[in-house]
C-alpha cells in the first residue's frame, strides 16, 4: 500500500501504522482466492482515481479483485465475517475410496470434539457443509466446506481434514470465499 | 545427487507447517528476480546464517541484483536452515537448494559465500555438507560447483583455505563480473577446473589457496605463504574501486520479520578516523563518499520499489561524512510527511550529534548510542580514539535534556597493557554520566551499557596484541560489576570463551582447518548464537588440531613475526600498521588522515586510480597529473 503513494491513514501513538484491517486472518500456509480488507485513507478520493494507483503499481501474489468505497462509520469488517469456504485439495491428486461414507458419518454425528492449544471445543456446530467434489479446471479430486468464522467460534479446515483421520500435511488448502452478514 | 525442484516444491508444501517460520524457505519476496533457468552462470549467493538475519545483508543484495543484471548470468540465494528445518530436510534426504528456483545448489556453477564474521565458519562447512558437496576443495572435481568466499572475514582467509575455490578480496562489486565473465570464457572453452583456478588467481583480488602453500619452521611455526609457480602474485592486494558501487534500486522485501526491516544506503564507505583496533576501519579504506543527489535518487527509488518505512543511512562513522547536515535537511524536507523513519548509526560524542539526531527524531523515541570504547586517557591514546570526560558529560546532558531517556554506551576491556584502574574507570564513568542523566531528567534517565573484550584483528596495529586470557577477562568483568553504583545501569558483558575462540579464529593459520572440521563434526553450528555456542567442543577442537591459546593468542607478537595473512594486502602496508603500534605503546596519537596523508599504503599503491579519479568524493589527497 505504500508504494501506491496513496494518502494512507496512520494510527496515533508512538509506533503509528497504516489503518488496515483483515476481515479474517488467513491461516499459515493456506492460499486465498477471497481475502477482504479495509484500509484506512486520509483523503477523499474517487473510487476512479484509487483504482488507478491500485493498479499502476503491481503487487506480485496479489490480485485485486474490486474496490469499493465506504463510509467511515460503517462497523468494521472483522465484526462482520460469519463464515468461510476453504477447498482442500489432496497433494497427490486423488481422495480415498471410501471419503463419501466418512464425510456422510462425521457430519451425522452431533458433537465433535476436540482440542486446539490445550482448549477443548466443538468442531461439529463449526461445519456449516462438507462435500466431496471434482475440481472442473484440474479434473481433481477435493473437499469443499463452509465453516463457520465467529469470534470464539471459529472452524479450521487443517481441524475438519483432521476430524476425518486424514493428515493436513498432505492437502493444499485454498479459502474460497468469505461471507460477510449484512 | 541433485533432485528436481518439483520434488522439493512437494517436500515444502508437506513438510513446511512443520518448522518455525516457514516464511524463511520459500522465497518469493517482493523484488525476488526468478529467471528462466538456462545455460547462464548460476550463482548461488550464500550466507551462512538464518533468513532473518541474512536477507538484510546489503553486500549480497548489491551482488544480487550485479550479477542478475547480466544476460549471461543468474543469481539465487540461500541461507542457513535453522535447526528444526535441517533435521526435517535430511530425514527426507532433500538437499540444500537455492529459494527462486528451488534448484539444489549442486545445479548451480558458483557458490558464493558471504563471510562477515569468524563465527559462521561451521555453518558454511554445514550448508556445503547439506548441499551434498564434499567439504574439502580439493575433493570437488569440476561437476561440482566453486565455492568462493568474501566478506570482512576473508581478509584472513587461511583458516578456511581448504574448503573455498576462490577468495574474493575488497570491493566485491567490481570483481564479481569479471569473475563470471572468466568463468564463462573458460567453460566455452573447455577448460578444466585447475586451469580456470589458475585464470581466476589473476584476476586483481582473487586469491586462490591451492595455488599457494604455507610453509613452516621445525618449531611448527608460519614462516611464509608463497605461490607455487612464479607467475602468480606474490601478494595479494584487495581490488578497490574508486567510487561507491550501484545501491540496489529493488531491495528485497521479505514476507516475515526479519532483523533490519529498512532501506540500507551506504552514504560513505571507509574511515579516516584510524582507530587502531577497528578492522573495518583498516581494511576499508580509503574513504569514499556518495554524494547527498545520489543518496536522495537511491533513497526515492527503494523507496517507491519497497514501501519501506524506514531509511538507516551506513557509513563506519556518520558524522564524519563530509555533508551529513545537508544530507539530513535534504531529507527531512523532502520526504516531510511521508511517515518515513531514519536511522543514524555511529555518531560522534559531540553535541552536534544531538541536533543530527534532534532533526531526525519522530515519534519513535529510541535510544541513543554513543561508543566512548575506553574510560582513561592512557588507554584512549593507546587505541587512537580521544575524547575527553567533559564532552562525553556535555553530551549526555544534550541527550537527556531533548528528550531521550535512555542512553547506550559501548566499551572494551582487554586493551594493550590495560590495568585495573582502566576498567573501574570504565564503570566510575558509567556513575558519572548516569548522575548527570538524573540531574537533567530524575529518575527517569536509563543507561545501558555494553562491555566487549578486544580481540586483535589482523591488518590493524594491533595484529601484533595479546589477547586477554579468560582469566584475566573474568577478573575485569568482575571488578567493573564491584564499581557499577546504581541498578539504572543494566549492562551485558562478553563471554570470555566466545571472546578465546573468535581471537583463534580470526588469527588462524591452515592448521586451523583442522579444528573447525572438528568442531563441525562434533556438533558445533550457530556459533555466533550464544545459547548455541559450545565452548568444549572448541576447546577439544584446537587441541585435536593442536593449536595452543597460549602461543597462539595470549602472547605479544615479535614485531617480525610472520602472520598468516601477510600475503593478502588490504592497502595498508605491514610497516605503517607497526609504526602505529609503536605510536601506541608511547601513547602516540594519529590524527584524522583526512587533514593530512600519512601513507599508510592506499595512496602509493593505488596511485593511477587516484589519478584517474579526481574528486574529493575520495578523500585521500590528489594527485596531480604533470
Amino acid at each position: 500500500m505504500r508504494r501506491t503513494g496513496l494518502p494512507l491513514a496512520y494510527s496515533q501513538g508512538f509506533h503509528p501504522q497504516p489503518r488496515m484491517n483483515q476481515a479474517a486472518p488467513l491461516p499459515l500456509g493456506m492460499l486465498s482466492d477471497a481475502e477482504v480488507i479495509d484500509i484506512w485513507i486520509d483523503s477523499t478520493i474517487s473510487l476512479e482515481n484509487l483504482q488507478q494507483y491500485l493498479v499502476d503499481t503491481p503487487q506480485p501474489g496479489i490480485e485485486i479483485t474490486s474496490i469499493r468505497i465506504i463510509p467511515g462509520n460503517e462497523p468494521s469488517i472483522q465484526t462482520r465475517v460469519h463464515h468461510v469456504d476453504y477447498l482442500a485439495q489432496p497433494l497427490m491428486g486423488k481422495l480415498s475410496a471410501t471419503i463419501q461414507p466418512e464425510i456422510d458419518h462425521l457430519l451425522s454425528t452431533n458433537q465433535l470434539l476436540r482440542v486446539r492449544r490445550q482448549k477443548e471445543y466443538d468442531l461439529r456446530p463449526l461445519i456449516l457443509q462438507l462435500a466431496f467434489i471434482i475440481v472442473d479446471s484440474m479434473q481433481g479430486e477435493a473437499l469443499s466446506m463452509s465453516l463457520l468464522s465467529l469470534p470464539g467460534q471459529t472452524g479450521r479446515p487443517d481441524e475438519v481434514i483432521q476430524a476425518l483421520g486424514y493428515d493436513p500435511s498432505e492437502f493444499r488448502f485454498t479459502r474460497t470465499a468469505i461471507h460477510l452478514t449484512d | 545427487m541433485t533432485i528436481p525442484p518439483e520434488k522439493i516444491e512437494l517436500f515444502l508444501e508437506k513438510h513446511l507447517l512443520s518448522v518455525e517460520k516457514p516464511g524463511r524457505y520459500i522465497g518469493g519476496e517482493l523484488n525476488q528476480v526468478r529467471k528462466e533457468w538456462r545455460d547462464q552462470i548460476k550463482v548461488a549467493l550464500a550466507f551462512p546464517d538464518i533468513y532473518d538475519i541474512g536477507l538484510p545483508n546489503l553486500g549480497l543484495l548489491i551482488l544480487y541484483e550485479i550479477i542478475n543484471k547480466r544476460e549471461d548470468a543468474l543469481a539465487e540465494r540461500v541461507y542457513a536452515p535453522w535447526l528444526d528445518m535441517e533435521t526435517v530436510m535430511r530425514d527426507a534426504q532433500i538437499p540444500l537448494y537455492a529459494l527462486e528456483s528451488k534448484h539444489p545448489l549442486l545445479d548451480f556453477d558458483v557458490i558464493a559465500f558471504t563471510l562477515p564474521y569468524e563465527s559462521i565458519y561451521t555453518n558454511v562447512l554445514n550448508m556445503i555438507n547439506m548441499a551434498g558437496i564434499p567439504l574439502d576443495a580439493k575433493e570437488r572435481t569440476q561437476s561440482y560447483p566453486l565455492i568462493i568466499a568474501g566478506g570482512h572475514a576473508a581478509y584472513n582467509p587461511e583458516p578456511m583455505a581448504r574448503f573455498i575455490d576462490a577468495f574474493i578480496l575488497g570491493d566485491g562489486e567490481y570483481i564479481m563480473d569479471r569473475f563470471i565473465d572468466q568463468i564463462h570464457n573458460s567453460r566455452s572453452t573447455g577448460q578444466s577446473k585447475t586451469e580456470l583456478l589458475k585464470l581466476l588467481a589473476n584476476l586483481p583480488g582473487v586469491y586462490v589457496p591451492s595455488l599457494y602453500r604455507p610453509q613452516y619452521n621445525q618449531a611448527g611455526q608460519l614462516t611464509a605463504v608463497t605461490p607455487i609457480d612464479k607467475t602468480l602474485p606474490a601478494v595479494l592486494h584487495k581490488h578497490m574501486s574508486p567510487d561507491l558501487p550501484v545501491a540496489p534500486a529493488r531491495p528485497l522485501v521479505p514476507n516475515i520479520d526479519v532483523v533490519h526491516n529498512r532501506i540500507a544506503v551506504e552514504i560513505m564507505r571507509g574511515c579516516t578516523r584510524g582507530c587502531r583496533f577497528c578492522h573495518a576501519g583498516f581494511i576499508n579504506r580509503p574513504v569514499r563518499e556518495r554524494s547527498v543527489d545520489e543518496i536522495l535518487a537511491i533513497i526515492e527509488t527503494s523507496l517507491q520499489n519497497t514501501g519501506y518505512e524506514e531509511v538507516a543511512l551506513l557509513s563506519l562513522s556518520s558524522s564524519d561524512y563530509s555533508h551529513i547536515e545537508e544530507l539530513i535537511d535534504s531529507i527531512q524536507s523532502r520526504f516531510e510527511g511521508k511517515n518515513l523513519t531514519i536511522s543514524l548509526p555511529s555518531l560522534r560524542i559531540e553535541s552536534f550529534s544531538v541536533d543530527l539526531m534532534e532533526k531526525l527524531r519522530t515519534a519513535r523515541p529510541g535510544g541513543f548510542t554513543l561508543a566512548p570504547e575506553a574510560a582513561t586517557d592512557r588507554i584512549r591514546r593507546t587505541i587512537n580514539k580521544v575524547i575527553d570526560d567533559e564532552s562525553l558529560f556535555s553530551t549526555v546532558r544534550e541527550i537527556y535534556q531533548r528528550g531521550w531517556q535512555t542512553i547506550k554506551l559501548y566499551f572494551m576491556i582487554g586493551h594493550p597493557n590495560e590495568t585495573d584502574e582502566d576498567v573501574i574507570a570504565i564503570a566510575n564513568l558509567c556513575n558519572q554520566v548516569l548522575a548527570e542523566g538524573r540531574k537533567v531528567i530524575g529518575n527517569r534517565a536509563n543507561l545501558n551499557v555494553g562491555v566487549a573484550t578486544f580481540v586483535p584483528k589482523p591488518h590493524t596495529p594491533f595484529q601484533w596484541v595479546r589477547t586477554n586470557t579468560p582469566e584475566e577477562i573474568r577478573h575485569k568483568q568482575e571488578i567493573f560489576r564491584q564499581h557499577i553504583k546504581s541498578r539504572a545501569i543494566k549492562y551485558s558483558l562478553s563471554q570470555p570463551d566466545e571472546t578465546i575462540f573468535e581471537a583463534m579464529l580470526t588469527r588462524g593459520d591452515r592448521r586451523m582447518a583442522d579444528a573447525i572440521l572438528y568442531a563441525w563434526q562434533n556438533g558445533a553450528k550457530f556459533d555466533a548464537w550464544r545459547d548455541k555456542f559450545r565452548s568444549h567442543i572448541w576447546t577439544e577442537a584446537f587441541s585435536h588440531a593442536g593449536i595452543d591459546p597460549e602461543t597462539a593468542i595470549h602472547r605479544n607478537k615479535e614485531k617480525i613475526e610472520v602472520f598468516p595473512w601477510d600475503h593478502i594486502n588490504p592497502g595498508v602496508n605491514r610497516s605503517y600498521l607497526l609504526a602505529e603500534y609503536e605510536r601506541s605503546l608511547a601513547g602516540e596519537l594519529r590524527q584524522d588522515c583526512r587533514e593530512q596523508c600519512f601513507a599508510c599504503g592506499i595512496l602509493p599503491f593505488y596511485q593511477d586510480l587516484r589519478m584517474q579519479n579526481p574528486g574529493d568524493h575520495w578523500k585521500c589527497p590528489e594527485i596531480l597529473v604533470n
